[in-house]
């Protein structure tokens, strides 16, 4: 019939409809009151492949890709080098076109994967339960925060004005229908760094827990130690960049309860933010908090080993509105995606790409250091992303920079109305910037006026 | 304990279990800068002294392992998947080769918009075709699943109720029909669920839900065909119902595959709805994810959209993001959505066109009835008239015999056919929720028929033979009691 998506010839659906004693294919909508019925969408013709194709194309092309540029852009989103096995094993047809692993049997692929998922992020993050994934950072951070108030059965939760602003948005919509106050509370604007005491008076005993970043969106690696330290009673949540883990040390060994964070960076393209992997790991004691799908070890009727869902009655589809969260659909094959990376970097790889980015982070910074119109904002360790004082607009310089084929710095007016922000612009480096194009980025940056 | 492992099948280990020291699957450039040690540039206290117990394996050794593991799954690129409430259609391979594009791939969130166009002109072309096959006044991409865009939606009602000060409203009216999503979904706005119970025929009690309408109620939440595959015909009186007693009538985007071109959520007198991209339109279940809840609006709505909406300048034709909007519930999630989904999703509308959307439903509902008459013959269908892109059945006939529906689909397995969703609607005990989908040819839903016929039978003669079932897979029936008693969600290196 000319829908290639569609296989039905015109005998096959005669012969179907007489098989059910019927007419024509209006008969199966009887039920549809008249005055709704439609008689066609305004949409146009459909397309064949090569149309759908040159569209598709136009669109692409019309967009400046970092492909064609160097990019210093993060803000939770990073570029990182990809090993080409990733696209390939994650576009077979078996792990793409099939559904949640309700029928363990048939889902053995998917099963041990999220299994393997889980065990290398708990590992990173020092924990010892993981889910198999959430939607991006931003809804792990609020699964985070409704998680804390669920253990401890308070209404309060506090929140780093250094997490990304946008995980902040997110957590007062979650927040604000549920009757849970959110709180903030401030960062040391030379250093960038949380101080325990100013955090202290915010995080009262009415507050089920309090979330920070590791890095934060500023870049700063957080005392967290100290944090925990000065409130030992609230949950400590704590939102890390998982590349970062490779050099820095594992929250769940510095006291962290839950640990939170956008899985991105492991593997995922930048696709306009949309390719997000949200990470949820916790202490086994909190097992049954833990929001999403959790996959468990256990053994077939002849003894062999395989994986199942388990806990399943803290779920959607058994517990109904008394769930810990409504997700159903999650963000399985990012997961996927981030599996094979792990796998394919290994242990020394992932430190590796954790100590490059850093360093080269570290390489810039110190050249930007030197020159006159940009300055360091703050004082405190940084793992691969920094803020600077511009005193060219940091519009100015993301615009004209973009004329040389350099995507950044992020202007940070972008995200908050103080001025205090108006000349703050950060840059993110990663293994994927060449020596070359920190180069030519630091050479840029000196000529614009 | 005895070898079990097929020709094709290496073995059974983890891939931590396949580490060994040394291997690596990938070379980053050889750029250390050693001016910066770590002790340099973290304190000590932070620097990372346990690894994390990452494999080590070389790149053919992940390429396999993993290959294999594939090999484990069905998939809808495998064989027949008629999972009721799922709709596993074929996911064509166009959509994975645009999504793949530089274009798309390569964009950051915080690009300029005008380095962004086309990916703008992209979301908001969506966004009006959306608006067009639901007949909503307003769409938002981004939510990142269905349960997420029924979340976005029942957010929207919540601001709606509060910006008018109407603060009494604390409750959300459910049928016992719904997907386990909508009360959750409801819940996570903070409300309390009415659950009302279906009539004999398996639709909206309209007795019941006049009786639980009133001042306090912010909404009702329905998908229309239902659970059951039927279509609300009532609907109308039930919109004006709803409305007089000032709530909102939210549609549950699910069953969106049997209406497309037929009648429209917005027509109908629902307020909001959400799509599942993942299910109408094509794009790939992942196993689990990531789909794309989009969420239409009336204009009633429209305020609290969350931010940014893509707009079109309606003078030089330039995209931009308006995230200045006082009356936005704010974001549900960071940056623009699941774009990489939105790709796939126009890549399928544009294909199908407004008929060929429209196809999709004749097809998808002519498939179900076709299925539904042939296996009425002999398995139970409690509601067995004309059904929408899915119907149900009811095995608790088979009781007799000590089989119960799982034993069903553990048997379908065998043939290499996906079970059907079983025991969902809760309403019907032992369901078997059958949804074939439009992509799906006669001969697939004649052997579905004669298989399934096939194990009714042996059901009834031989049933120790059915629960032994499946003998056929990777692995057998597993013990998920003991999983979840004792949970082991890890693995630890061994000492």
């Amino acid at each position: 019939m000319g829908y290639r998506y569609i296989p039905h010839s015109e005998d096959e659906v005669r012969a179907m409809l007489q098989r059910m004693g019927l007419q024509k294919i209006e008969d199966l909508f009887s039920d549809i009151p008249d005055r709704f019925r439609l008689e066609k969408l305004a949409l146009p013709e459909g397309k064949v492949e090569a149309d759908v194709i040159r569209q598709m194309n136009d669109w692409s092309k019309s967009n400046l890709n970092a492909n064609e540029c160097a990019i210093f852009m993060g803000g939770g989103i990073y570029q990182h080098l990809i090993p080409s096995a990733i696209p390939f094993i994650a576009e077979r047809g078996e792990f793409l076109t099939a559904y949640t692993p309700y029928q363990p049997e048939v889902s053995q692929g998917s099963l041990q994967v999220f299994f393997e998922f889980q065990t290398m992020i708990c590992e990173l993050t020092g924990m010892e339960v993981g889910n198999a994934s959430m939607y991006d950072g931003a809804s792990a951070a609020a699964e985070a925060m409704l998680m804390a108030c669920r253990i401890k059965r308070k209404m309060k939760f506090a929140v780093s004005e250094a997490i990304h602003p946008e995980y902040l948005e997110v957590i007062r919509t979650v927040a604000e229908p549920m009757g849970i106050e959110i709180v903030t509370f401030p960062y040391n604007r030379e250093t960038g760094m949380t101080e325990p005491e100013e955090m202290k008076a915010v995080v009262t005993e009415a507050c089920a827990g309090f979330l920070v970043g590791y890095p934060n969106f500023f870049g700063i690696i957080e005392d967290i130690q100290a944090l925990r330290a000065a409130v030992p009673d609230a949950l400590m949540a704590v939102n890390a960049n998982p590349i970062a883990l490779g050099v820095l040390k594992a929250p769940g060994d510095l006291g962290a309860d839950i640990v939170c964070g956008e899985g991105q960076p492991l593997g995922g393209s930048l696709y306009l933010g949309g390719m997000s992997l949200g990470l949820l790991t916790t202490k086994k004691e909190y097992i049954r908090n833990i929001p999403g799908r959790i996959i468990g070890e256990t053994k077939d009727i002849d003894g062999h080993r395989g994986f199942v869902m388990v806990l399943q009655t803290r779920e959607q589809h058994i517990r109904r509105a008394k769930a810990t969260s409504n997700i159903c659909s999650n963000h399985a094959h990012n997961a996927l995606v981030a599996t094979l990376y792990m796998a394919l970097l290994g242990k020394q790889g992932l430190k590796a790409v954790a100590l490059q980015s850093a360093q080269k982070a570290h390489a810039l910074h110190a050249r930007i250091e030197r020159m006159e119109r940009y300055r360091s904002r703050f004082s405190g360790p940084f793992f691969n992303e920094f803020v600077v004082e511009s005193n060219v607009e940091p519009e100015v310089l993301q615009k004209e920079l973009m004329e040389q084929y350099i995507l950044g710095p992020l202007p940070l007016k972008h995200f908050y109305r103080e001025s205090f922000y108006d000349h703050l612009c950060m840059f993110a480096v990663t293994e994927a910037n060449r020596i070359e194009d920190i180069h030519f980025l630091a050479a840029r940056m000196e000529e614009i006026v | 304990m005895s070898e079990r492992l097929s020709g094709y099948r290496l073995d059974d280990k983890l891939i931590f279990e396949k580490s060994e020291t040394g291997h690596t699957g990938y070379d980053i450039p050889a750029e250390e800068i050693p001016e910066f040690s770590l002790q340099d540039m973290f304190p000590e206290a932070y620097i990372r002294s346990r690894d994390a117990e990452l494999p080590e394996v070389s790149e053919v050794d992940v390429v396999r392992h993993y290959t294999n593991l594939s090999k484990l799954n069905h998939s809808v690129d495998n064989g027949f998947y008629p999972l009721g409430s799922c709709t596993m259609k074929y996911n064509p391979k166009l959509n994975e080769a645009v999504a793949a594009l530089e274009g798309f791939q390569q964009i950051h969130p915080y690009q300029p918009e005008s380095s962004i166009q086309g990916a703008l002109a992209l979301m908001y072309e969506l966004q009006e075709a959306l608006k067009i096959v639901s007949g909503m006044d307003a769409v938002t991409l981004q939510p990142a699943a269905g349960a997420h865009g029924e979340y976005t939606g029942m957010r929207m009602i919540y601001a709606y109720h509060q910006d008018r000060r109407d603060f009494e409203r604390k409750k959300v009216i459910v049928p016992d029909s719904a997907h386990g999503t909508n009360p959750a979904s409801a819940a996570m706005c903070g409300y309390e669920i009415v659950e009302i119970p279906s009539t004999e025929d398996g639709r909206v009690n309209i007795a019941e839900l006049k009786k639980a309408l009133g001042p306090d109620i912010a909404a009702i939440m329905l998908t229309n065909p239902n659970t059951l595959g039927l279509f609300e015909n009532e609907i109308c009186e039930i919109a004006q119902m709803a409305h007089e007693a000032g709530a909102l009538l939210y549609y549950d985007g699910a069953n969106f595959n049997a209406i497309m071109g037929k009648v429209r959520p917005g027509d109908m007198g629902f307020d909001v709805m959400h799509f599942n991209v993942h299910k109408t339109f094509s794009t790939p279940h992942g196993m689990g994810g990531p789909g794309s809840g989009p969420v239409g609006v009336k204009a009633v709505l429209q305020p609290y959209l969350p931010v940014p909406v893509i707009e079109k300048h309606p003078e030089n034709g330039v995209y931009w993001c308006n995230a200045k909007r006082p009356k936005s519930i704010g974001k549900v999630r960071a940056y623009f959505g699941n774009f990489n989904v939105l790709i796939r999703t126009m890549a399928y509308i544009l294909s199908m066109g407004g008929e060929g959307l429209k196809m999709a439903s004749e097809m998808a509902v002519l498939n179900a009835n076709y299925l539904r008459v042939q296996i009425a013959e002999f398995l139970d269908v409690p509601h067995n008239e004309i059904c929408m892109h899915e119907f149900v059945a009811d095995g608790t006939r088979l009781k007799e015999w000590g089989i119960k529906t799982l034993d069903i689909a553990k048997g379908l397995l065998d043939y290499g056919i996906h079970p059907p969703t079983i025991y969902f609607p809760l309403i019907v005990h032992e369901a078997v929720m059958i949804e074939p989908t439009e992509t799906e040819t006669k001969d697939t839903l004649d052997r579905f028929v004669t298989v399934l016929k096939k194990l009714v039978d042996m059901a009834k003669r031989s049933p120790e033979r059915l629960k032994e079932a499946p003998t056929t897979t990777p692995v057998r029936r597993l013990d998920e009691t003991s999983a979840t008693k004792n949970p082991v969600v890890r693995y630890h290196k061994k000492a």
